[in-house]
């Protein structure tokens, strides 16, 4: 997959092909521009990080939604792998860990984690990607979405309880 | 003292009056003397048989003070009856010989109580030689004779009871030679030599292990320098039982002659221990495995449900094509499904679990192995692939029939399944006997795992370790349900790529052949 520069990126870990494709559904259809690239194996995932993160310069962070319950590299050990990255490789991700399992020991294991941003539970749904979205452009500028009538709705989103974790 | 002040009185030419007085004094401080020493003093005419006793002599047998003229019959009369005999054959001996005599005797006082005296005697002769008077002194040691007695008594209490109690008691002097042991210590011994041991024996010298020599003689130092302590140790020798030994130093002079050592049989209160820890350990390994069983129970019924609920949010979405619709729906079936057979799933492991008095019947492992190796033999691809059985050591048990063919099924399932690529596939099933278990053994040349990596995940539910093999993960899972179950525990051992042995072993089962 070739590395679009403008869109906001999006990285999705997890084992799970169908969880996968809802998800990259979701996104593209609230963040229309986005470019969205998904990995079943969380070492891929790693590698291809290592290798395209000198083309994020200047760009905004890449979102990584990462699963937490995978066989092989499990979401926990990925974000032991990634948390001996570089900090300037780190700071052009921002990582929120999702589970489908409605355990309280993966949301405090999560939360205590500095590297992840946010935990949530499956399914992935469109207000949680504006709240992402929200999030990020606190502190950076996301032009393609400040334009966009999406923000609007995006705002109202977050009058929820952020993110209904 | 009396000599001196005489010589003085003397000196000074004191009157007779005046000696008398004193003589009279000192006849008071005499009586003193003997009443408080309890001793009193007696002459005995041998010509009149009229005998006179001192005062504290008549207080001793319970007399007035002032009845101190008595007779040789007077005085038997006091004597207990028991001694009596001895009393009359002691005194004509002392008539006859004329010797100084010294003996115990017990009078009745004259309020009926026991009291125990001891006398000597001497006899004054004539000038012709013969005996003309006895004289002597009476002490009363009833006091000294009761402790005595007491003492006896408690010697021989501690005595019975040092030799009662199955307690191993002895004592070793600093050159480890033993001082005295009690009976329980000279039996064990016995048993363990053959031949008694005696005061003296050198305690390296014994006929108990080597290692166990070099180890007491290590206690005993430690005692012998000073320290008192307790060591709780397991012995294999004359049979399995676990002690309690505790180390004395014994303090003559300020100096260590030796320890006083004690041992006390704990494998009682060892076996209970050792049950509690089991059942502890056993607890905290079932409660683990439903924490285990309820995270994985949380995420696999989660996860179908979780990809249903987005693909409903994506169908509700407008922009969605006809097809891209379809599509949804076929994943939502598929999805449903997966969540169904979760629950199926769980459905099993609860019957399995529940299941602990199903029934039971004799089952031969030659005829289980026959069954399931039927399986796999038929298919096409079997022609590389070997299945072997030994049964020798044990033919069978008494088992949950289906339960142990579903284990058969799932192992040699798992060896098929992970087989190296390019090698024939060995799979050797065997039985062996190992004190009062039962232990199958299931050996492959397949492709193993990295316990180390993934040890404490082998048995886990919907854990995978081979992600280019399909499998949900659930057969080794269901296996262990099975083997504890029915009594058993199941462990494994593997290497990459080197094979991997799972060893079945079923405590105490009923080791019948048939």
């Amino acid at each position: 997959m070739t590395f679009q520069k403008n869109a906001q990126q999006y990285i999705l870990i997890d084992d799970d092909v169908l969880s996968n494709r809802i998800s990259t559904f979701i996104i593209k259809s609230v963040d229309k521009g986005s470019q969205v690239t998904d990995f079943t194996d969380g070492l891929m995932a790693l590698e291809y990080i290592r290798s395209n993160n000198d083309k994020m310069m200047g760009c905004p962070p890449t979102i990584v939604l990462l699963d937490i319950n995978m066989p092989k590299l499990n979401g926990w050990d990925f974000l032991e792998k990634f948390g001996m990255l570089s900090d300037t490789v780190k700071s052009k991700f921002k990582i929120f860990v999702s589970s489908a399992s409605l355990d309280a020991k993966d949301k405090a294991q999560a939360e205590s984690n500095t590297i992840v941003s946010w935990y949530f539970v499956k399914p992935l749904t469109q207000n949680m990607i504006y709240g992402i979205l929200t999030e990020l452009s606190s502190f950076t500028i996301i032009p393609a979405l400040n334009q966009t009538a999406d923000f609007a709705e995006a705002n109202s989103a977050l009058e929820h309880p952020k993110l209904v974790l | 003292m009396l000599k001196q002040e005489g010589s003085t009185y003397g000196k000074d030419s004191m009157s007779s009056k005046c000696i008398a007085l004193e003589a009279k004094s000192v006849e008071y401080r005499l009586k003193e003397i003997e009443s408080i020493a309890h001793i009193g003093t007696w002459t005995l005419d041998l010509q009149t048989g009229v005998s006179v006793w001192s005062e504290e002599a008549c207080r001793i047998y319970g007399l007035d003070g002032r009845d101190t003229i008595q007779s040789h019959q007077s005085w038997l009369s006091f004597i207990h009856p028991e001694d009596l005999n001895y009393v009359k054959r002691v005194t004509q001996k002392v008539k006859e010989l004329h010797e100084e005599t010294a003996f115990y005797y017990r009078i009745l006082h004259r309020d009926g109580t026991l009291k125990h005296i001891y006398t000597q005697t001497r006899i004054e002769l004539n000038r012709e030689g013969l005996p003309i008077r006895a004289y002597g002194v009476i002490h009363d040691v009833t006091e000294q004779k009761v402790a005595e007695g007491k003492r006896v008594f408690d010697s021989a209490n501690l005595t019975s009871l040092i030799n009662n109690t199955n307690d191993l008691m002895w004592s070793v002097d600093t050159n480890f030679n033993l001082i005295t042991s009690n009976d329980a210590f000279t039996k064990l011994v016995r048993m363990v030599s053959g031949d008694p041991i005696e005061t003296g024996s050198n305690m390296l010298a014994t006929a108990f292990s080597k290692e166990k020599v070099e180890r007491y003689r290590k206690y005993y130092e430690r005692a012998f320098a000073g320290e008192t302590f307790t060591e709780i140790e397991g012995n294999e020798t004359p049979f399995v039982f676990w002690t309690e030994t505790s180390f004395y130093p014994i303090h003559e002079n300020g100096k260590i002659i030796g320890t006083a050592c004690h041992s006390r049989d704990i494998t009682e209160n060892k076996k209970m221990w050792m049950q509690s820890a089991r059942l502890t350990a056993n607890l905290i390994q079932q409660n683990k495995d439903l924490e285990q069983f309820a995270y994985m129970v949380s995420h696999n019924l989660r996860a179908p449900l979780a990809n249903i609920m987005g693909l409903c949010d994506v169908l509700n979405c407008p922009d969605l094509t006809e097809q891209g619709k379809a599509e949804m729906l076929i994943d939502i079936v598929h999805s449903s499904k997966k969540l169904d057979s979760v629950v199926q799933d769980l459905n099993l492991i609860l019957q399995i679990r529940n299941n602990t008095d199903g029934k039971k019947e004799y089952v031969s492992f030659p005829d289980v192995m026959n069954d399931i190796k039927g399986c796999f033999l038929s298919k096409s691809d079997s022609s590389h692939l070997s299945i072997k059985g030994d049964f020798k050591e044990v033919e069978g048990m008494l088992t949950i029939k289906p339960y142990l063919k579903s284990v058969f099924y799932n192992l040699i399932s798992n060896s098929v399944k992970f087989k190296r690529a390019g090698v024939d596939t060995i799979i050797e099933v065997k039985s062996e006997r190992e004190e009062n278990n039962i232990v199958l053994v299931f050996k492959d040349n397949g492709m193993g795992i990295d316990l180390e990596k993934n040890g404490d995940k082998v048995f886990k539910m919907y854990n995978r370790f081979h992600g280019e093999t399909e499998g949900k993960g659930m057969g080794l899972f269901l296996t262990r349900q099975q083997v504890e179950t029915l009594g058993g525990k199941i462990s494994v051992k593997s290497e990459v790529n080197r094979g991997i042995e799972f060893r079945i072993v079923f405590h105490n089962s009923g080791l019948k052949s048939n």
